[in-house]
């Protein structure tokens, strides 16, 4: 009888702990999993539906659109040229990064290998930092998130300073 | 369910486990054990509760998994504890009172992490100042200088100076790490940076040397190294720190090895136990005993073979570096693997704290003290399965000991502040 119990004690006690153990990895995985999709989001692929963007063009062309076309101008860059132009026509969006698959691809150690997404919006050309290590700054402020830019603001990611514009 | 509320539940396996554990223990040996002992359980089942009513009010973003993961390994400590001396479960009881105490003042007091990385250069001498304390005043036992008498207490100074390098190391690298990630020059393909800033890596080479001369302190001086160097790789993210830091620890165990008889002895005890099996083998021997007879499930709480007819136990230091084999001998596999499962679980919630964190402060802080706690884990636990050569430390917040519980207890404090601070 009482080895019985004993016995039983012990299964409880290894189950109990296991089932500890569980739930918290479930809660883990699916946390992960919650977290996929915006990744996925992010993930910015060449062959994506959306129009090819962020590819730099000549400064001074762009859609001719009523209103002008929302433009990041490179003014100061340890890897890029200044006066770089990257046009963002309606629907377009990009990455910057220091991965080589980046749209806007800065080799600059001071920045993440997927560090900002541009992308145009109702409301304008939206930036978010994508929780990048140092940070993106616009008009020398570190943003939280996202935010919607201006013309003339000043965004900075990493030593890379672009001016954004309406062409 | 908000994050407290989860904690909450969580907690209840922690409780549920206390029970079972004290009342089998005590179903099994009733003989010896008194009624009033089965309090001490009780007693847990409240301080586990005051601090997560204390975590409520302080700290109410924290995350919700640490406290829970503390308690059960905590509890798994104790029940372990009760079973092999009532007298020494109530004094781990006591310490965990002083160590809860302790989480709840580091809660109170550093309710701003800036704090600490403002004060750094004060933190960085107090922790080098208690590690001087035990290399001067320390007395030396089995071997080591870890001890410091104070008045009628006993304690280990580097348990509290690893903690308060940590959190200098991290304050300091924030500076540091722009001038460490710039290469000037290039050998062989491999970025490098200037030499003179090697100097923090050589620095904390020097210092685990010195602990290991001075004080024969093999475990700290391993935990220190390991930490600081994956603090500095995360703060630069250089594969070469890594490399270099690895050179520099194979250069200074095999001096080491030739200078001290202490480190060898070690050594050849691990390759081969049984050269010596009841002489200097003798405790890696029985534990490798107590492994084998716990088989997959264990003899059951209070079934192991532990204890002597004479009262000490079979391996000697059982209820600090090797409760790990008590666990395997009464618990089995099932039962050491769920704690190796439950370090994995606060390592991976202390990572995410870091992932998670807004500044670089909070984030190389968070990966300092998951990574002394994670290496902690182990060295030791490797060490009593004969994994890597045995370095005597306590598996935290499992073994019996007043100095590693309370400290722990402080560690955890400061990365449920930062995990607050993120999220």
């Amino acid at each position: 009888m009482l080895e019985t119990v004993l016995l039983a004690g012990k299964v409880v006690f290894l189950i109990v702990l296991y089932l500890f153990i569980y739930r918290v990895v479930r809660s883990a995985t699916r946390e992960l999993r919650a977290a996929a999709p915006v990744a996925d989001k992010r993930q910015w692929s060449a062959g994506a539906e959306m129009p090819a963007a962020g590819r730099p063009v000549a400064a001074g062309t762009g859609g001719g659109r009523p209103g002008g076309v929302w433009t990041l101008v490179v003014e100061k860059s340890p890897c890029l040229p200044p006066g770089t132009a990257f046009a963002f026509p309606v629907g377009t969006s990009a990455l910057a990064g220091r991965s080589p698959e980046a749209d806007i691809h800065l080799d600059d150690t001071f920045v993440s290998s997927k560090h900002a997404l541009f992308e145009t919006t109702a409301d304008g050309l939206r930036l978010e930092d994508l929780r990048s290590t140092n940070g993106t700054q616009v008009n020398g402020v570190d943003i939280a998130g996202a935010v919607v830019l201006q013309a003339g603001d000043q965004v900075e990611v990493g030593d890379t300073v672009f001016r954004v514009e309406v062409r | 369910m908000s994050v407290r509320n989860r904690e909450l539940v969580f907690l209840v396996p922690a409780l549920v486990l206390t029970t079972v554990g004290f009342a089998l223990v005590y179903t099994q040996k009733a003989t010896v054990l008194t009624w009033t002992s089965l309090t001490y359980g009780g007693l847990f089942i409240v301080l586990f509760l005051i601090a997560h009513a204390g975590v409520r009010v302080l700290a109410s973003r924290a995350d919700p998994y640490l406290l829970p993961v503390t308690a059960l390994l905590s509890t798994l400590g104790l029940v372990v504890l009760y079973r092999l001396d009532e007298d020494l479960a109530l004094k781990q009881a006591m310490w965990l009172v002083v160590g809860l105490a302790a989480f709840l003042l580091v809660l109170v007091l550093v309710r701003d992490l800036e704090w600490l990385s403002k004060y750094r250069y004060v933190i960085g001498g107090l922790g080098v100042l208690l590690l001087l304390l035990t290399a001067v005043f320390g007395r030396e036992i089995y071997g080591a200088r870890l001890w410091v008498r104070l008045g009628p207490v006993s304690f280990q100074p580097g348990e509290f100076g690893k903690i308060l390098l940590v959190v200098f190391f991290a304050a300091y690298l924030v500076d540091m790490r722009e001038v460490l990630t710039v290469s000037t020059r290039r050998v062989l393909g491999v970025p490098l940076p200037p030499l003179r800033y090697l100097a923090p890596l050589l620095g904390i080479w020097a210092l685990s040397m010195a602990l290991m001369i001075f004080m024969k302190d093999l475990g700290t001086s391993l935990l220190f190294f390991g930490a600081l160097l994956a603090l500095l790789y995360v703060a630069t993210g250089r594969f070469f720190y890594v490399l270099v830091g690895l050179v520099l620890f194979i250069v200074g165990a095999v001096g080491l090895y030739f200078l001290f008889p202490h480190v060898q002895t070690r050594v050849d005890i691990w390759l081969d136990p049984w050269a010596d099996p009841s002489g200097r083998g003798y405790q890696i021997v029985q534990s490798l005993f107590a492994l084998a007879e716990g088989g997959l499930f264990g003899r059951g709480l209070g079934r192991g073979y532990l204890i002597l007819p004479s009262g000490s136990t079979i391996i000697p230091n059982l209820e600090t570096d090797f409760i790990f084999s008590a666990i395997g001998e009464e618990l089995g596999l099932a039962g050491a693997v769920g704690i190796i499962l439950l370090y994995l679980i606060f390592v991976y919630r202390g990572c995410r704290v870091a992932v998670r964190s807004r500044d670089d402060f909070t984030r190389l802080l968070a990966v300092g003290l998951t990574s002394i706690f994670a290496l902690q884990a182990f060295l030791i636990m490797g060490g009593v399965i004969k994994l890597i050569p045995l370095t005597g430390i306590t598996l935290p917040f499992v073994s019996y000991g007043g100095s590693s519980i309370v400290a722990n207890f402080a560690l955890l404090g400061l990365l449920l502040r930062a995990s607050d601070k993120a999220d």
